[in-house]
């Protein structure tokens, strides 16, 4: 029997009898053929005066969504000072009528949002939850320098397998990813500077150009935020996970130190190899712009190499890679820190992560910028 | 509806399922299955976990295909009904999963709400009130309306799922494991929810569960999956009477005992 399907639709109209008017329902009165009456009833009710019966002998079915529209027209018609009475509810509908009683009306909420007030509100309160992050990130900073001057007392304690998966994770395979990226920048760079420079016939000077943005600047920083994106959110996903399944709970009251067994391998990994990385990601930009200017500007290889030798101070070099250490600092300890605040749900970890990708990127270009100003004012 | 076709409905399982064979790759979960469910009763689904009693559920409401084997529900055949009828019948039943599973994007209002607004056209005044009358007949106070998912306690989120389940009148609901992971207080409360909704809303439940105290309160029926098919069904009382070894320890274990004293303790109170 499929018929409690294909029910009947709801009808009602209303009619004149001598002792009042009666509204008359017939069919389903039900939540998905509410609509309609919810629309004509107004207009229905406005053409009518006085005392009103409700007729609802040949509603087939009712549910509460119906019984507690009945029972708000009733109650809105009695407000206006009409009498209102049911006829043809069986033991069923009245019991429906009663349970269906509309929620006392309270005061609408959420719409004060759009007064000024709130706005200067919600300002304030994301600048003091901005400030309060970063007086937890510094806390959480001040835990890992302890934790890591008490491993370097005593570097046994030291979980070295965690640090060199970690290295193999965060080093080794950013390999293919960050040497593609930068070889492109370097090709880049060299070929927008050589197009620019032999407007003044000095196209030779693309190779000293190439050399102090590679070297200097870009190298480091696309290195860092291909590495933030990388593993700044895989540590932030990791721990969070192990956060919302109460792994880091059950680590403390064992009476071991996540600090030390999740933070300090993960940090310490990303500052050993993002050197490296950026060891590598200045060759792989260096060949692209080598590449680049041998088919732009026909520098062979040979001259290449002896400009570069010519015009390379080891000070560019080493500003760029002074600064990697610090970088991986900032970007493995903002990605636990955001780890450790997930909170219970998965839907967290997401919010987390893409926090922790967004504050790492940000830090690095901050920390760039200071470095900057620091590296010229020492000559360097 | 005229009279005898509704005495003929009354009769005629809500939901019917016929040689059911479910498979995971190699291991076969369901063989063979039969299992009548009758309109109006309250029947629990018992079985060792990974007995396969979520599948079944699953299999019912359809997200997970059967290997072989039919299932009827409201007298419609899921399988071969078109996809027009299928959606009315699924309008026509809820279920509650396993910890509410309530939209986290949305408060709980807006989640109890959420069939509303995507299945009927009604205005966002009526259908506030709507969610807020659910809200009370699942025993939530009304400052929960505005709260997240991820604010609530779990009972509160079952709760709260619960409601959503229902928003709609649904002929039929589906629980899976309601009580699992509540104090017995709570699970008590839910218990008496349930049936007190059943006797307002005329329900037809189907709950999986594990909870001896649910059986014995609520359960009309109570149906055994063991051995991949549904081997008994019956009362409580008529399944203490089986002889079948799992059943038996099921019941008269510690613990069945414990849930039949305290459940014989509460017929003399009353």
């Amino acid at each position: 029997m499929t018929d409690d399907l294909s029910s009947p639709d709801l009808s009602f109209y209303l009619k004149k009898t001598p002792e009042g008017e009666h509204l008359v329902f017939s069919g389903e009165l039900t939540a998905q053929r509410l609509d309609r009456l919810e629309k004509e009833l107004p207009g229905i009710l406005r053409k009518s005066s006085g005392p009103l019966v409700f007729v609802l002998d040949s509603l087939t079915r009712l549910d509460t969504a119906g019984a507690l529209f009945l029972n708000q027209t009733a109650e809105n018609l009695r407000a206006e000072g009409r009498t209102c009475t049911w006829q043809g509810l069986g033991a069923n509908f009245s019991r429906l009528l009663e349970l269906a009683r509309p929620p006392a009306h309270d005061t609408e909420k959420g719409k004060s949002c759009l007064a000024p007030s709130a706005v200067v509100e919600k300002l304030g309160e994301t600048v003091c939850g901005a400030g309060a992050t970063l007086v937890s990130l510094l806390a959480f900073f001040g835990v890992f320098l302890c934790r890591a001057a008490r491993v370097a007392c005593n570097p046994l304690r030291l979980r070295a397998t965690s640090l060199v998966f970690h290295m193999e994770q965060v080093g080794l395979r950013a390999v293919p990813i960050v040497a593609l990226l930068t070889f492109l920048i370097g090709l880049v760079v060299a070929y927008m500077g050589a197009r620019q420079l032999q407007m003044f016939g000095a196209q030779i000077f693309a190779v000293n150009l190439l050399e102090v943005t590679v070297l200097r600047e870009m190298a480091v920083l696309i290195t860092s935020i291909v590495v933030a994106g990388r593993s700044g959110s895989a540590f932030t996903a990791q721990i969070g996970a192990m956060q919302a399944n109460e792994e880091i709970s059950a680590l403390v009251s064992m009476g071991l130190d996540p600090h030390t067994l999740l933070v300090l391998p993960r940090v310490l990994a990303l500052i050993f190899t993002l050197p490296l990385l950026v060891f590598l990601a200045d060759i792989m930009a260096l060949a692209g712009g080598a590449i680049a200017v041998r088919y732009t500007l026909d520098i062979d290889i040979h001259t290449f190499i002896s400009q570069l030798y010519n015009v390379t101070k080891m000070n560019n070099f080493l500003v760029g890679m002074l600064k990697t250490p610090f970088f991986a600092l900032a970007i493995g300890l903002i990605g636990c820190f955001n780890g450790f605040k997930v909170s219970g749900s998965a839907e967290s970890v997401g919010f987390m992560t893409t926090r922790a990708v967004v504050q790492a990127i940000f830090s690095v270009i901050l920390l760039n910028a200071v470095f900057a100003i620091f590296f010229t004012s020492i000559r360097m | 509806m005229d009279e005898e076709q509704a005495a003929m409905d009354d009769k005629t399982p809500i939901v019917s399922l016929r040689g059911i064979r479910n498979r995971f790759g190699a291991q076969t979960i369901h063989e063979n299955l039969d299992l009548d469910i009758r309109r109006g009763e309250i029947i629990g689904l018992i079985g060792a976990s990974g007995a396969g009693k979520s599948v079944l559920l699953r299999t019912i409401i359809g997200l997970n295909r059967q290997a072989g084997g039919s299932v009827r529900v409201m007298g419609l055949d899921m399988d071969k009904a078109k996809e027009k009828q299928r959606e009315a019948v699924r309008r026509r039943w809820g279920m509650l999963f396993q910890d509410g599973a309530l939209f986290s994007s949305l408060n709980v209002g807006e989640n109890i709400a959420f069939p509303l607004r995507e299945f009927t056209s009604l205005s966002a005044a009526l259908r506030r009130d709507i969610a807020m009358l659910k809200l009370s007949l699942v025993g939530l106070p009304a400052s929960a309306y505005d709260k997240f998912p991820s604010e609530l306690s779990g009972g509160m989120r079952k709760r709260a799922g619960l409601a959503r389940a229902l928003v709609l009148d649904p002929a039929l609901l589906f629980l899976d494991e309601p009580t699992a992971g509540l104090d017995p207080l709570a699970a008590g409360a839910l218990d008496r929810l349930i049936l007190e909704l059943r006797k307002n809303l005329d329900l037809t439940v189907c709950m999986a569960t594990h909870d001896l105290d649910s059986l014995y309160t609520v359960c009309d029926r109570v149906a055994v999956l063991a051995e991949k098919r549904i081997s008994a069904v019956d009362t409580v009382n008529g399944l203490l009477r089986s002889d079948y070894p799992w059943i038996r320890e099921y019941f008269l274990g510690a613990r069945g005992r414990a849930a039949a004293e305290r459940s014989a303790a509460d017929g003399r109170t009353q």
